[in-house]
């Protein structure tokens, strides 16, 4: 009988408390469809890590339990993120960049975010390493935020891949009012012209090449993510390897995801997760998804003071690298105002150019801490 | 504010930028040189 009821006896208030947080997470996932992929993972992951560990009995969650194996060889050593980053490079179609590489400003100024919240969550308290890892949440890239929190502030991946993740499925609630706030009717208005610059396929090749040998001398720390993004960019443009092409966007993508989000529900123990440290990154998240914006629309309307061909501000706004969800937002708002107005195209090469800046911006943080 | 923060911020944002404007030079050069005929 007692050893019927050890399981009872072991559970702590924290723990329910716990069950409701990934309660919460998966209704979420299912109910308002933000990044089911992953909440609905780690929403049930952090149940999982929760359940009362019996004494002599290894937990699910501990280093000997299934989610702990999983944590120690794919997210504490990087390869989880990394192996995302083939997926991703894999179904990024960089010719809209590479029809207007300008937009490549955008995706270096809308890191803002990144720097502006590390100054914010220093001054909530957070030591140095602690509060890069918050900012990072503005790279708007979970799998940035989880290779760099890894190596500064393990302790706090929990609540930080909770955040990246739940704000960027806020990107369409969050953008808009930062960008109308910033921006006049007519600056939304702007209309940019589209050039269809015909890409050859030796340029698509050696785009990735390039720029994976170029990132890797000047920031050597992001060869892991540039190097594993251009690879899957890579085995998608070279034309020879379809079938691994398909693979890392199709199973490559969806086992690792599904295997990501299980296992950053692993961290999200009840003494990691509820203190006032997570609600404070949770606002911090927040700060990071506004100052991004805010650091591209401004970044845009600066530029506009110099060219004679003006860019509309909002494209700024999609140098995040919340992919493709950004560019869609600013070609809804863009419509909002001029439903003849069809920015989607700048808009998507803005938002590429994010993917690669928010992999950069996060890497200089890492080295300049390291 | 801490030197840290600054100097974060400065070589933060510069490199990125850097980081991207030799990527915008690049991607000019590769088509101009590998351009569709």
């Amino acid at each position: 009988m007692e050893q019927l009821l050890a399981g009872i006896k072991a559970l702590e208030f924290n723990q329910v408390f716990m069950y409701v947080i990934g309660g919460v997470l998966i209704y979420l996932a299912i109910k308002k469809d933000y990044e089911p992929m992953l909440l609905l993972p780690i929403g049930f992951g952090a149940i999982l890590t929760n359940l009362p560990v019996i004494p002599g009995i290894p937990g699910i969650a501990s280093d000997e339990g299934i989610l702990g194996i999983l944590r120690n060889a794919g997210i504490l050593n990087e390869l989880f993120p990394a192996l995302i980053f083939v997926a991703v490079g894999a179904m990024i179609d960089f010719t809209p960049l590479l029809q207007m590489p300008s937009m490549f400003f955008f995706g270096a100024a809308a890191q803002f975010g990144i720097f502006m919240t590390i100054i914010f969550a220093y001054l909530l308290g957070f030591d140095i390493k602690e509060a890069a890892s918050i900012g990072i949440i503005g790279a708007a890239d979970g799998p940035t935020s989880i290779f760099a929190t890894t190596r500064l502030a393990r302790h706090l991946l929990g609540p930080i891949s909770v955040a990246a993740y739940s704000y960027m499925s806020l990107v369409p609630m969050i953008q808009p009012i930062v960008i109308k706030a910033l921006t006049t009717k007519k600056e939304r208005r702007i209309r940019m012209e589209y050039k269809e610059v015909k890409i050859s396929k030796s340029v698509k090749i050696l785009f990735p090449i390039a720029v994976t040998i170029i990132a890797g001398i000047i920031a050597p720390m992001s060869a892991t993510l540039i190097g594993f993004l251009m690879f899957g960019n890579l085995i998608r443009e070279c034309g020879v390897l379809e079938r691994l092409s398909q693979s890392a966007q199709n199973e490559l993508a969806n086992l690792v995801t599904l295997l990501l989000g299980i296992t950053i529900g692993s961290t999200m123990t009840a003494e990691a997760f509820i203190n006032w440290n997570t609600i404070k990154i949770l606002l911090l998240g927040l700060v990071a998804f506004i100052f991004d914006t805010a650091g591209g629309v401004l970044f845009a309307k600066f530029l506009n003071l110099f060219v004679k061909k003006k860019y509309n501000p909002m494209v700024g706004a999609a140098g995040i690298s919340a992919f493709p969800m950004s560019a869609r937002v600013i070609q809804k708002l863009a419509k909002e105002e001029d439903p003849t107005n069809f920015i989607l195209m700048q808009a998507a090469s803005a938002n590429v150019a994010g993917q690669i800046g928010s992999i950069i911006a996060g890497s200089m943080v890492l080295a300049l801490l390291s | 504010m801490s030197n840290k923060l600054i100097e974060l911020l400065v070589f933060g944002m510069g490199t990125t930028f850097l980081v991207l404007i030799l990527f915008y030079f690049l991607v000019k050069l590769l088509v101009k040189v590998f351009s569709e005929r």
